[in-house]
């Protein structure tokens, strides 16, 4: 009944990982099928799908967001971050006498720090625990363990307890400090 | 990474709706008369979870995501009074510098809520116009006196916010009213203004009670007081009688027993998930003297 009367496609204008993007999509596409399904940008997790894991973080616009529970047309005009556009994200934002070269890293701080500290296990929170970091310390950039802990509140791990991934963020600080250091 | 997109592929979990995108108030109010079934879209984050769960039947024809309408994002100040914007984000909240010195409750109230990501997202208004019973910001704004300001085809009315509350889920928002505002009078210099949560998980989760108390002290006497309850009544409740009797008694044993237990009368809680009918009227007492005890 209602559905005679819906218009089916709406256009939709952003920028994701620095690329521009355009799409028709209908109204109920969350940014999250956009980002999954449209884009085949599957380094973003669907898991709980109603907001209550943090899988599916990005950043939109530079801050934390879940992609969920986000129709992908209020993000139109946004700029849109995922966990595939992070370190080139990283790059850029770096002054350019900070890099040792031009060419982008391959990976953002936080991953890095992942990757040492054994802040992955199944992997599944990954991304998400990561995205949900890097704008932490985009805002934030010398968070104390409160402030990580508060940061990734809404970030569930049925793995690792946690601590690592404290670990791993506190050691990407510490190497974005430095970074920052030899921008000076 | 065999079928990485396999989960995708299944029928959209949520129905097909209508979008629309108003650029003011009026143009939503004229959306809304024509759709009266549509749903308000703002923050989202608790609309796009009911758009998953919404029985057939139930689901709205047309989202109107308001979230762009100039203005309505909003924090004004001036001598008198404080104004939110109903798109006021909780981050917004968090972080101005006049709420953070003068309401310090209202911020950390608001980091009780969802998370960072959730915050920067959900706003004042959607909080409101939920009707939560557990919703945590409306006791804290009652105990503030706090009024709202609704839009509708016939121009702006003005509520006190405890009259907004008609049941779970039900706002005194007529056909085609939006919220534009919730404002509190800026009267609170020498109150103490407190929230006491009770919840499982500190994170993404909501209260299974809610108290907020708001005092203004006279030496040892009660000048002044407002106490609210969340969670325990099929709306966020003002209870006038505890409020009486702290300030006719003071902040004597006596009269906080009697506060809780009148608080404890007034609720009228239902048993859960979360929590029993029993176990809730009794947290009411403690977090009811917990607060004084802060205050």
């Amino acid at each position: 009944m209602g559905d005679r009367a819906v218009v089916d496609r709406y256009p939709l204008e952003l920028t994701v990982n620095g690329r521009r993007v355009r799409r028709e999509v209908p109204g109920s596409r969350t940014l999250l099928e956009l980002l999954r399904g449209d884009l085949r940008l599957t380094g973003t997790n669907l898991a709980c799908d109603t907001g209550d894991c943090g899988a599916c973080t990005v950043l939109v616009d530079g801050r934390p967001a879940i992609a969920c529970l986000i129709l992908a047309l209020d993000v139109d005009g946004a700029e849109v971050t995922t966990i595939e556009g992070l370190a080139a994200r990283w790059h850029a934002r770096s002054a350019r006498s900070a890099r040792l070269d031009d060419r982008p890293p391959s990976l953002h701080p936080v991953q890095q720090g992942f990757l040492e500290e054994g802040g992955a296990q199944c992997g599944f929170c990954t991304a998400g625990m990561i995205m949900a970091a890097a704008g932490l310390l985009e805002a934030t950039p010398e968070p104390t363990e409160a402030e990580i802990r508060a940061g990734l509140e809404g970030n569930l791990c049925r793995c690792t307890g946690y601590v690592k991934i404290i670990h791993a963020v506190q050691v990407a600080v510490n190497r974005m400090r430095g970074a920052r250091g030899a921008e000076a | 990474m065999p079928n990485a997109c396999r989960g995708d592929v299944r029928a959209p979990v949520r129905p097909r709706f209508a979008y629309h995108r108003p650029a003011t108030l009026e143009e939503a109010c004229r959306l809304l008369v024509a759709e009266p079934r549509a749903a308000v879209l703002a923050g989202g984050t608790d609309l796009m979870v009911h758009l998953r769960q919404s029985q057939r039947g139930k689901r709205p024809p047309a989202v109107i995501n308001v979230k762009r309408i100039p203005g309505l994002d909003r924090i004004e100040v001036d001598a008198s009074a404080i104004r939110l914007g109903a798109l006021t984000t909780l981050a917004a909240l968090i972080d101005h510098p006049i709420i953070q010195a003068e309401y310090p409750v209202l911020p950390f109230t608001a980091r009780y809520m969802g998370s960072p990501a959730i915050r920067h997202l959900a706003t004042v208004g959607g909080n409101l116009c939920n009707a939560s019973p557990a919703a945590d910001l409306s006791p804290v704004l009652l105990t503030l006196d706090a009024e709202v300001g609704i839009v509708g085809p016939g121009g702006t009315r003005r509520l006190p916010l405890d009259r907004f509350f008609l049941g779970p889920g039900r706002a005194a928002l007529a056909a085609a009213e939006l919220l534009a505002w919730v404002e509190f009078p800026r009267k609170h210099a020498g109150w103490t203004v407190r929230y006491e949560r009770l919840d499982v998980r500190r994170a993404m989760d909501i209260a299974i009670v809610g108290v907020a108390l708001a005092l203004r002290r006279d030496g040892t006497r009660v000048a002044e007081a407002r106490l609210a309850l969340g969670a325990v009544a099929p709306t966020p409740l003002r209870v006038p009688g505890a409020e009486a009797a702290l300030v006719e008694g003071g902040l004597t044993p006596a009269a906080i027993h009697r506060t809780a237990e009148l608080a404890m009368a007034a609720a009228r809680p239902i048993g859960d998930v979360r929590a029993t009918a029993e176990y809730r009227r009794e947290m009411v007492g403690t977090l009811v003297r917990r607060a004084v005890a802060g205050g």
